[in-house]
């Protein structure tokens, strides 16, 4: 893949590795800061990505690493439920009440839901990004979907 | 079920952060030059870590009714039901260690029942600095079954998260799978590891940072479980359904209901269990004779289809029950008892 493919690729993924980084970091800083390192990084080992149909998935997962190794430097003793949930607070997005439900959830169940509903990844693509079997990734989506319904409703149910 | 609404919903680029995206690609043909002086430097590194040196394999003993602490953990096992699922063969210890490299790695554990499969490694580094600078790891290895075939439909594996009282040489490595329906035969398990991996700059690609062999001979078999016949109807969700039968083990549950009777209920629902969709028929807790409720605070499903014509859920417990004190198993969001009563 030469420098302008690349530049391309990237281009083309930017809206759904902010939505990616976002979901993780809460805060456009370190976004901006974690999908410059992961391009950087991405690009300098992009030899090593064996099918260009894949770059989508692989970029996201270098992406995922470099949330996660910002998040372990800069939180530093704060559980990362409160870090991010103060994050979120403070660089409050719209007025969308989807996106706010999203945001809401813990982890385990946002950034499934974030990698499937938002941004269209299969379960197996996510089952291999965050380490989990397939039936795992469905359970987290399911579970997630339904804490997301009584949020938005204001009542435990079924999604119809 | 993929909304591309949804897409919509969250906040575009904004300027700020696209301009970094802008600068950084603008900025590729320095990184072009940094490429190039480290790939020197890592091939240098590869070549020292070639020397294999098998020291051979040892077996050792102790608390042979007692689970490794971790496993224990894991299933949430307390001693006593430990004990009895060592004397059924669900639990058994594994005592096979094999050093190479620099390495010591021991298989310390199985748990399995007919549904789920669980095993326990302890790798350990000569030196306590050896895991310090290793973020991302994994294990490379390759699993045969003696010519038979694989009787895991899904798996999964992967370190377990190191914790500070835990020793500093040492990291656990698990693997968990789920058998399939079919499979019902005792079978020799070899898992051959051959490298250890970090994921280090190289992020997604995993790379050998030591190389070496370490080979275990596993037992994989079908730990009984019990089988309850329950042919009656529940009103599960709004609907009729049948509960067929129910097939109980210490770890793991498969739920057997009329396959028209699931149907009408993923119809009515709306759902569809080819895109992801899972009947809300997930289970909720075991309730015992004495009125005891082991709630299931994280379900976990494994499966779920018609296989045969009938639906059939199957879901691992989140901790160990005991089967002979199971009176009715909880369903569903309304937490409808299912009586077992043979």
């Amino acid at each position: 893949m030469n420098k302008e493919q690349f530049t391309a690729e990237v281009l083309h993924a930017e809206s759904s590795l902010y939505h990616i980084a976002w979901s993780i970091l809460g805060n456009d800083e370190d976004c901006a800061d974690a999908m410059q390192n992961a391009i950087l990084k991405a690009y300098e080992k992009r030899d090593t990505l064996r099918r260009e149909a894949f770059f989508k998935t692989w970029l996201t997962r270098i992406l995922m690493n470099e949330c996660y190794s910002m998040l372990r430097r800069r939180r530093e003793q704060v559980p990362y439920e409160d870090y991010f949930a103060e994050q979120v607070q403070t660089q409050a997005k719209g007025e969308s009440e989807v996106f706010a439900a999203v945001m809401a959830l813990e982890e385990k169940y946002r950034i499934p839901v974030v990698l499937y509903y938002v941004e269209g990844f299969s379960v197996r693509e996510i089952g291999k990004m965050l380490k989990l079997s397939c039936s795992a990734v469905k359970t987290r989506l399911y579970r997630g979907r339904n804490l997301m319904k009584a949020d938005l409703t204001g009542e435990d149910g079924y999604e119809k | 079920m993929k909304n591309k609404k949804w897409n919509r919903e969250f906040p575009a680029v904004p300027q700020s952060v696209h301009q970094s995206v802008l600068d950084t690609l603008a900025s590729l043909d320095v990184q072009e030059a940094k490429k190039v002086k480290k790939m020197k430097k890592r091939t240098v590194i590869l070549l020292a870590a070639a020397m294999i040196a098998v020291l051979g394999v040892t077996a050792a003993a102790a608390g042979i009714f007692q689970w490794h602490d971790r496993a224990g953990e894991v299933f949430e096992a307390e001693p006593a039901v430990q004990e009895k699922l060592v004397l059924k063969e669900v639990a058994q210890p594994a005592y096979q260690t094999v050093s190479d490299n620099g390495l010591t790695i021991s298989a310390i554990q199985t748990i399995q029942d007919e549904v789920c499969f669980y095993a326990l490694f302890e790798v350990v580094a000569e030196e306590e600095s050896f895991w310090e600078d290793k973020e991302f790891i994994d294990m490379e290895f390759t699993m045969d079954f003696a010519g038979k075939e694989n009787p895991f439909g899904a798996f999964s594996c992967g370190f377990a998260s190191h914790r500070e009282e835990e020793s500093s040489q040492s990291r656990y490595y698990e693997l968990f799978g789920t058998k399939t329906e079919e499979e019902e035969q005792e079978l020799d398990m070899n898992i051959h590891f051959t490298a250890l991996q970090v994921e280090g700059e190289k992020k997604m690609i995993m790379e050998n940072v030591l190389e070496g062999s370490w080979e275990f001979s596993l037992n994989v078999h079908p730990a009984e479980s019990v089988r309850f016949e329950i042919n009656r109807a529940y009103e599960i969700a709004g609907q009729s359904v049948t509960v067929l039968a129910v097939e109980l083990s210490p770890l793991s549950v498969r739920l057997y209901c009329d396959g028209a009777d699931a149907k009408a209920l993923e119809q009515k629902l709306g759902l569809n269990l080819d895109q992801l969709d899972e009947l809300p028929m997930y289970i909720c807790g075991v309730k015992y004779q004495d009125g005891t409720v082991i709630e299931e605070e994280i379900y976990l499903g494994l499966s779920e289809g018609y296989g045969s014509g009938d639906y059939m859920k199957a879901a691992r417990f989140s901790h160990v029950i005991e089967v002979e004190k199971a009176a009715a198993l909880l369903v569903g969001e309304d937490r409808v008892e299912v009586s077992l009563q043979n």
